[in-house]
């Protein structure tokens, strides 16, 4: 099959930019309300999330012909419930602080639509290696909107960013910018997490729509000069004809 | 209609498969973390000790007593290096309308209540009730029996757990 | 009667208190996406409370009386969802059979209702939060009616929206959005609303 140049790459940065599922598509967005509170947790679960989409469209992918139509849904739903049962199974053993900390979210990744979404949308109809970089492309696009909502969050919320309280692993660090006491936990509360969530997509709406008024600018200039240019040629070649006429 | 069975019986063991293969893969994945999730509890319970009574305090589960009350699950004896008195430590659990909760309840030597340590908080309101009980009673804001805690069962809850292994710590007799 | 008292109680705190929406973040998705009419987000409200009461009553006995003696207690997540899938699917024929008018209306919603976190996140939120029955109970019902209300109160305020001048930028989601968490605050209001009562 011949296929465009760039294709797997612009298949991997779609998910990213274009339709990112959660700041275009509108999907997910419980876990995004609820595992942003700290950076740290929204990288968790963004990482989570997309180990469970990667393996997940890559089963579904290998296993799309022998699937019969009937069933689709049940089995792919099936699949994501083992991969996530799975990942919550070792979350629990080796990170348990991310486990206590994600708590009931990690179970909720099975009717997380973009799951099921992508495998019924793409993995089904598609190979596999195209599948991998498609849930790639989707995984990390949502771990990046995970972590930029979590940014403001904690920021505000707490004036500060720590690391090292969920993964355990590394040193414990705690930058504290915003001098305690003048920090708005509210931002930490639900409420700031729709107000947050909120403010993004006006900002990339403001964004898109400022785009297309420039374009729309653009476009009207260059109709304009053509105008002129046009009046300019005629009125020339007017002109020019009544000189000859003379 | 000899083509319709056929289709059912594809599809019924399609999901079969799939559905067998998934609990083969789930259970092979707890036999591989149940383990590791057995030590990461007994992590926690020994840092609960620590928390409760500092550095030195080590506990031999060896030496582990049955607990019969409605709460009290077991307790152990705490060492707290050679020559001294071994404390208490009592391990509670209970549940209420929302939820289950396990704290570890330690008592020293005179049998005084010296402070909880939290297991398992799986309240509906989990931050609300370490916000307004176990973090003023641990920092000893507050006696055990003045909270009144209308506003949250499982502080009620809580408060009836650490009652009740005081009074089966006051009625331990060494021999 | 005191039973009767914390059942009642447990159903009001887990109704406005802890709401699904607002302050759990179960069900933001149809929450956002089906909350456009009144008519609608009512008859998708509907539907969640019929899946999710259903839901509560067999996913707990599934647990403690099937995988916990079977000794599979880790299967739950996959069970549930099982469950959850079929019982919509059996809710959509057992009402397309006695009612098509509700059919009719609620027919487009049942599937959306498989991938709604509410229902799944109360299943499973009961197993593993050790809630006896009828507590359980008395979470599927308060959050489910939780769920109803407030998305029918938040299409009425999206309906006024709709016709009311907003910046540009702000128009559709994202002042709906800001509207939740005003009505987040709201709910916020209600933390002691049972402080008083003692048991």
């Amino acid at each position: 099959m011949a296929r465009e140049k760039g294709y797997t790459k612009n298949n991997f940065l779609k998910g990213i930019i274009i339709e990112n599922p959660l700041f275009v598509s509108i999907l997910g967005t419980c876990p995004a309300l609820a595992t942003t509170k700290t950076v740290e947790a929204a990288i968790g679960m963004g990482i989570l999330f997309t180990i469970v989409l990667v393996c997940s469209n890559i089963l579904v992918s290998l296993l799309r012909k022998l699937i019969p139509e009937e069933i689709r849904t049940p089995a792919y739903i099936v699949i994501i419930a083992t991969f996530v049962t799975m990942v919550k199974m070792l979350t629990n053993a080796f990170l348990p602080e991310l486990y206590s900390t994600l708590g009931v979210f990690i179970s909720l990744i099975v009717v997380n639509c973009i799951v099921l979404g992508r495998a019924e949308a793409y993995a089904s109809k598609n190979k596999v290696f195209d599948s991998l970089i498609d849930a790639l492309g989707m995984g990390v696009g949502y771990t990046l909107a995970l972590i930029s909502m979590a940014i403001f969050r904690e920021f505000l919320g707490t004036g500060a960013f720590s690391f090292g309280k969920v993964f355990t692993f590394i040193p414990e660090v705690t930058l504290q910018i915003i001098p305690k006491g003048f920090e708005l936990s509210l931002f930490q509360t639900p409420v700031g997490a729709f107000i947050v969530f909120g403010v993004i997509l006006v900002v990339l709406a403001f964004i898109k729509n400022r785009k297309a008024e420039l374009k729309e600018n653009r476009a009207r200039q260059e109709r304009l000069k053509k105008q002129k240019e046009a009046a300019a040629a005629a009125a020339a070649a007017k002109s020019t004809a009544e000189g000859g006429n003379k | 209609m000899a083509n319709n069975a056929k289709k059912y019986i594809i599809t019924a063991v399609t999901l079969g498969v799939i559905a067998a293969v998934s609990a083969g893969i789930i259970g092979l994945t707890n036999l591989l973390t149940s383990k590791q999730i057995a030590i990461n509890e007994q992590k926690r319970f020994n840092a609960g000790i620590v928390a409760i009574f500092g550095e030195n305090a080590s506990v031999d589960t060896k030496y582990k007593n049955e607990g019969n009350g409605k709460y009290v699950q077991e307790w152990y004896w705490v060492h707290m290096g050679e020559g001294v008195e071994p404390n208490y430590i009592f391990k509670t659990t209970g549940s209420n309308m929302y939820g289950k909760i396990s704290l570890l309840v330690g008592f020293d030597r005179a049998k005084n209540f010296k402070g909880t340590y939290t297991l398992v908080n799986e309240q509906t309101y989990a931050s609300t009730l370490v916000d307004n009980y176990l973090v003023p009673v641990n920092g000893g804001d507050k006696e055990l029996d003045d909270v009144t805690c209308g506003a949250t069962y499982g502080a009620k809850l809580v408060r009836d757990m650490v009652k009740e292994a005081q009074e089966y710590c006051n009625g331990i007799i060494i021999e | 009667m005191q039973i009767m008292i914390s059942f009642l109680l447990a159903i009001l705190s887990s109704m406005l208190i802890d709401n699904v929406v607002l302050s759990r973040f179960y069900g933001i998705c149809p929450f956002l996406g089906v909350s456009r009419k009144v008519k609608s987000s009512f008859g998708m409200g509907i539907a969640v409370v019929f899946v999710i009461v259903l839901a509560t009553v067999i996913c707990w006995p599934l647990y403690n009386f099937v995988l916990v003696p079977a000794g599979i207690p880790f299967m739950d997540t996959v069970a549930y969802i099982l469950v959850i899938a079929s019982l919509v699917q059996l809710v959509g024929l057992f009402i397309k059979k006695y009612s098509p008018s509700l059919y009719k209306s609620l027919g487009i919603y049942l599937p959306l209702i498989t991938t709604n976190c509410a229902v799944l996140g109360v299943a499973q939120g009961n197993t593993d939060q050790g809630l006896c029955f009828l507590s359980s109970l008395a979470n599927g019902i308060g959050t489910s009616i939780g769920f109803l209300l407030i998305i029918v109160v938040f299409s009425c305020i999206r309906v006024r929206l709709e016709s009311s001048n907003v910046p540009k930028a702000f128009k559709g989601l994202p002042i709906a959005l800001i509207v939740a968490a005003i009505m987040a605050i709201a709910f916020m209001g209600l933390q002691g609303l049972f402080a008083g009562i003692q048991l």
